[in-house]
């Protein structure tokens, strides 16, 4: 593929080409109920924890 | 186009942040830029906005070169600024420089020793909010004078100072409120003559959350925890901060929490019942 058929900002050397990207499989996770009720959970604990131990 | 005064994506005013990702552990820098690149923004960083017109902004990077942004629509975020008050005592006498840091913002029990980056210490930040000499005065969140800010300052070569200020908004700024409140309340009440409680950010932790898309079921988040605020390297040598307690993450349940609190803060400020028993 011709560079010039890459959005710019893509192309290489350019800005987004070097970031960390994620897969199909961990955009499918970011929306899927029974991981995200699992990390809904995590969450809510990490922040009691934090309010635990700032207050 | 995202342009800020951060000297990197992912500073977040408060010198970054390490989290884990995929048994790795991981720089913020690294987890914000590919929160941008996935959504297709471009990010400007080091940049000193010295000028908004029609359909046109004007800024100054670290280099000291000028650039321009062309927009359609813009939001700007003003930076944090004290205010330009003036106080008196009874006697008619200017107090101004006693409760006022040069910045405008209110000078607390904090080291305000002008030092260099690399000597600056979890220690300088205040405890307890309170005036040195006044001892009726206390100021929070984003009234009270940081002793410097957090992230490491940049100028350009032509002295113009590029870097966000702290954060200290949101979760700090009301366990600050919550503490000093009842200080106070002690202090009128006899219980004690001096503050008992402190809220220093250097001990305390915040939660973020960035809404990603709204949607219950399709929408995420980006969520961010940290602990403490103000890195504190003397305890934890390797990222200043306690990492079990600091994290990032992107996710439909950070989106629900987002929900949540949005709910949880407007039944707070309406004082329901049992609205003091919810957290800051």
């Amino acid at each position: 593929m011709m560079q010039d058929q890459i959005p710019e900002n893509k192309r290489p050397y350019e800005q987004a080409y070097f970031p960390a990207k994620p897969n199909k499989f961990v955009l499918f996770m970011h929306t899927f109920l029974p991981w995200q009720i699992i990390r809904f959970a995590a969450l809510n604990l990490k922040i009691v924890r934090l309010l635990m131990k700032g207050h | 186009m995202w342009i800020s005064n951060e000297q990197f994506l992912g500073d977040l005013g408060m010198g970054a942040m390490h989290l884990e990702q995929g048994g790795y552990t991981m720089h913020s820098k690294s987890f914000a830029e590919s929160i941008f690149a996935e959504r297709d923004i471009r990010w400007i960083v080091g940049a000193h906005v010295k000028q908004v017109e029609a359909g046109k902004v004007e800024y100054e990077l670290l280099d000291s070169t000028f650039h321009e942004q062309s927009f359609d629509f813009a939001m700007l975020i003003p930076p944090f600024a004290g205010q330009e008050m003036k106080a008196f005592d009874a006697s008619g006498e200017d107090i101004t420089s006693t409760i006022f840091a040069p910045s405008g913002y209110m000078k607390v029990d904090a080291d305000y020793t002008p030092k260099p980056y690399a000597e600056w210490s979890a220690d300088d930040w205040p405890k307890k909010l309170q005036n040195p000499t006044y001892s009726n005065m206390f100021a929070v969140g984003i009234a009270f004078a940081p002793p410097h800010q957090i992230s490491q300052p940049r100028k350009s070569p032509n002295d113009t100072l590029i870097t966000p200020a702290p954060p200290r908004t949101g979760m700090p700024s009301a366990t600050m409120a919550r503490a000093v409140a009842e200080n106070i309340v002690d202090m009128i009440n006899g219980v004690s003559d001096t503050p008992t409680r402190t809220a220093s950010m250097a001990q305390m932790g915040a939660a973020c959350i960035a809404s990603t898309g709204k949607d219950f079921f399709t929408g995420t988040a980006a969520a961010m925890t940290v602990y403490p605020v103000v890195p504190d390297y003397a305890k934890f040598p390797d990222t200043g901060r306690d990492q079990s307690l600091t994290s990032g993450e992107v996710g439909l349940g950070a989106q629900w929490i987002k929900h949540t609190l949005h709910h949880l803060f407007i039944y707070k400020a309406k004082l329901k019942p049992f609205w003091s028993v919810i957290p800051e």
